[in-house]
């Protein structure tokens, strides 16, 4: 395989809990939220890596530190082999050309007080296109994503959900980006909409040979666009694989209560994990294995106390549980 | 087809702005029989949540009911009085809403919350319980308070909240999300109502948390013998939860059937185009085939039938007259001229 363009590595981002003013007097130690605590993930030029998990389990803080709008507490992140988390500001800006964010609600995201031209043309202006070209510019990129060329006078109030989703693709794709991350990007918009989104968001993948990682809590979604899937559990990647396998083979109890529990419209009739429970504060997590207050396994046992790794156990298949057992390879390969 | 708990006829909800008459609700007729769910689905705006707020009078300014009737065990729930409405307002007929925070009150208690609400009913939803306590003497209040609370308690423990007599002096906002959810439903459900409308219950909870509830619901549902019409826009969640499905298109219905009607023989081709839109769970890298343009104004609606501006199918006859919803089978109602055939 390539070489990756993007490598986490036991990358983690803390954040201290405001203390009281007593507490502050006492020079207490703040209590720690630990929102992302140690994950490695590779992600391979022109693929589309899903990431997946509940509210609170760190998605949205991977990606922030992924790109550096937030720093990270330990660990590094290279982008094509080069760590950015120590690149000096002036270099980072540049490095910033390279990495785009499409963000959950296309309402908040655009200013309304600035025309399409603006908004779509200032990272054009500030990565140093003349100013006459921008206007044009800015019309190629409408026309890419799907709106009218005579767009580009009007304000955000003008468009629906879908549309403005549409300017907000188009301004991450007019610096030319290798990497986009597209946090909850398709989440809030209607069924015929998002579906709109999605396949415009697959053929800018194969126009411009974009990577992508792709946010979300909806499994049919990251199932649709994804390549290879990683599952977060409280601040930790539990399982990763490639998608058909994730679904076929699920390993980690996380992910098998989690596909069990998605409403489908095609299979209505199936056995159902429910969890108890709910996910534990990040901040305190219990010790071990995360997962553990509401697991389900017959096998757990005190040794999950220990913390179980990322550990391979079958091709391009990763789960941190001491219980999945490694499957023989499939016996076409061994035939081959 | 037997006794109907429900039944709301021709029913018109406009709403009057600077802009133009917005028609949310446009004539639409259904009915819900004693412990049925029926699913109401349909994208953003297409009145779905207009029907079940008319059906409990909540619609606010600029909005009104401008036409129909809306038969609860046969009596028109909108000639009824405000007074008397409140009678059935929580007491029949229970409503929870999308988001659990907005709906609790901040300042009070959650064991008062559903303390009120018994007490208001005097649980049996027959009485004005709040002018009752007023007038008895303060032995019999203290009583009739006992009771309210340890009927409270006994509600929390049947939505699943562990150690009930603690949390009950809890606020909200020391709750998650998804029991915050399980308090609204023991609220809705301390007055035994015979009706549950659940407009997006489970919208703003994670999928594993939606199990949970979508479990309870069911669970409560069989035990009291209550009907349910859940609101959503997630056609799995109907599909795993509901007997039979109302698809709605810009203020009318445009499909009615039982949930392997719907799903799996649609003929309206909003209905069709919906269900392809659904990504499909491990179904990867195809090109989802999604409805093109979006859903119209409501104040300014295409004439004829309102999605043939969508429709592959349209003819001229689609842009002009307006289609009925015409029984094909037994129990599956399209309004469509294309899609029976």
């Amino acid at each position: 395989m390539d070489r990756p363009l993007v490598q986490v590595r036991d990358l983690k981002v803390h954040f201290p809990m405001k203390r009281s003013f007593k507490e502050r007097l006492r020079k207490k130690t703040p209590t720690m939220l630990y929102a992302v605590d140690g994950v490695n993930l590779d992600i391979y030029p022109g693929e589309t890596l899903g990431l997946v998990g509940e509210s609170g389990c760190g998605k949205s803080t991977l990606a922030r530190a992924i790109l550096r709008l937030c720093e990270p507490t330990s660990g590094q992140v290279l982008f094509e082999g080069k760590d950015i988390c120590q690149l000096p500001a002036k270099e980072m800006r540049a490095q910033r050309k390279e990495m785009q964010l499409i963000f959950q609600d296309p309402y908040a995201s655009l200013n309304p007080r600035r025309t399409v031209e603006e908004i779509v043309g200032l990272p054009l202006a500030l990565h140093g296109t003349p100013p006459g070209q921008v206007r044009s510019r800015v019309k190629a990129l409408l026309k890419r994503v799907g709106l009218h060329e005579s767009h580009v006078d009007r304000f955000p109030h003008q468009f629906s959900g879908g549309q403005r989703q549409r300017i907000v693709i188009a301004r991450a794709l007019a610096v030319k980006p290798r990497f986009i991350i597209a946090d909850e990007a398709v989440s809030a918009l209607d069924v015929s909409i998002q579906a709109q989104i999605i396949n415009l968001l697959q053929e800018l993948q194969q126009d411009f040979n974009l990577t992508y990682l792709f946010i979300t809590h909806d499994l049919s979604v990251v199932s649709y666009v994804s390549d290879r899937i990683a599952v977060m559990y409280l601040g930790q990647i539990v399982e990763l694989a490639e998608t058909q396998r994730l679904f076929d083979r699920p390993m980690h109890p996380y992910t098998k209560a989690l596909l069990s529990a998605i409403p489908r419209v095609d299979k209505r009739t199936r056995e159902r994990i429910i969890l108890r429970g709910s996910v534990p504060t990040p901040i305190n997590p219990p010790p071990g294995c995360r997962f553990y207050s509401r697991c389900f396994l017959p096998q757990k046992s005190p040794y999950c106390l220990i913390p179980p790794r990322l550990r391979q156990v079958g091709e391009d298949h990763y789960v941190a549980c001491h219980y999945a057992v490694a499957e023989p390879p499939l016996l076409e390969r061994g035939v081959g | 087809m037997g006794e109907r708990l429900l039944m709301v006829r021709d029913l018109k909800t406009y709403f009057y702005s600077d802009i133009g008459i917005a028609k949310a609700v446009d004539g639409i007729s259904f009915s819900v029989a004693p412990g049925e769910a029926v699913g109401i689905v349909g994208e953003s705006g297409c009145g779905k949540s207009v029907t079940a707020r008319s059906i409990m009078r909540l619609v606010d300014y600029p909005g009104r009911i401008v036409g129909g009737q809306i038969l609860f065990r046969g009596e028109d729930l909108l000639t009824l009085g405000e007074q008397e409405m409140r009678r059935f307002r929580g007491g029949h007929i229970a409503m929870i809403f999308q988001d659990p925070l907005t709906t609790l009150n901040p300042v009070l208690t959650v064991g008062d919350q559903i303390v009120e609400a018994i007490n208001l009913h005097h649980g049996n939803g027959t009485l004005r319980g709040s002018e009752l306590l007023g007038s008895l003497n303060p032995f019999a209040r203290k009583r009739m308070q006992e009771k309210a609370w340890a009927r409270a308690i006994e509600m929390m423990e049947h939505v699943g909240i562990s150690v009930p007599e603690q949390r009950m002096k809890e606020y909200p906002h020391q709750f998650s999300g998804g029991m915050r959810q399980r308090v609204m439903i023991a609220v809705a459900l301390s007055c035994n109502p015979s009706l549950l409308i659940a407009d997006e219950p489970t919208t703003a909870l994670d999928v594993t948390v939606q199990a949970q509830i979508l479990e309870l619901m069911g669970q409560l549902r069989s035990d009291l013998d209550m009907a349910i019409i859940l609101i959503t826009h997630d056609l799995g969640v109907v599909a795993e939860f509901c007997d039979r499905i109302i698809v709605m298109y810009a203020g009318k219905i445009v499909e009615v059937g039982t949930v392997d009607d719907i799903l799996f023989r649609p003929k309206h081709p909003y209905t069709k185009g919906l269900l392809r839109s659904v990504p499909k769970l491990g179904d990867r890298r195809h090109r989802i085939q999604s409805i093109p343009g979006v859903v119209p104004e409501l104040h300014a609606l295409p004439t004829g039938c309102r999605f043939h501006t969508r429709c592959s199918l349209a003819t001229k006859r689609c842009a002009l007259d307006e289609p009925p919803l015409t029984e094909i089978e037994d129990g599956h109602e399209v309004s469509c001229f294309r899609g029976t055939a």
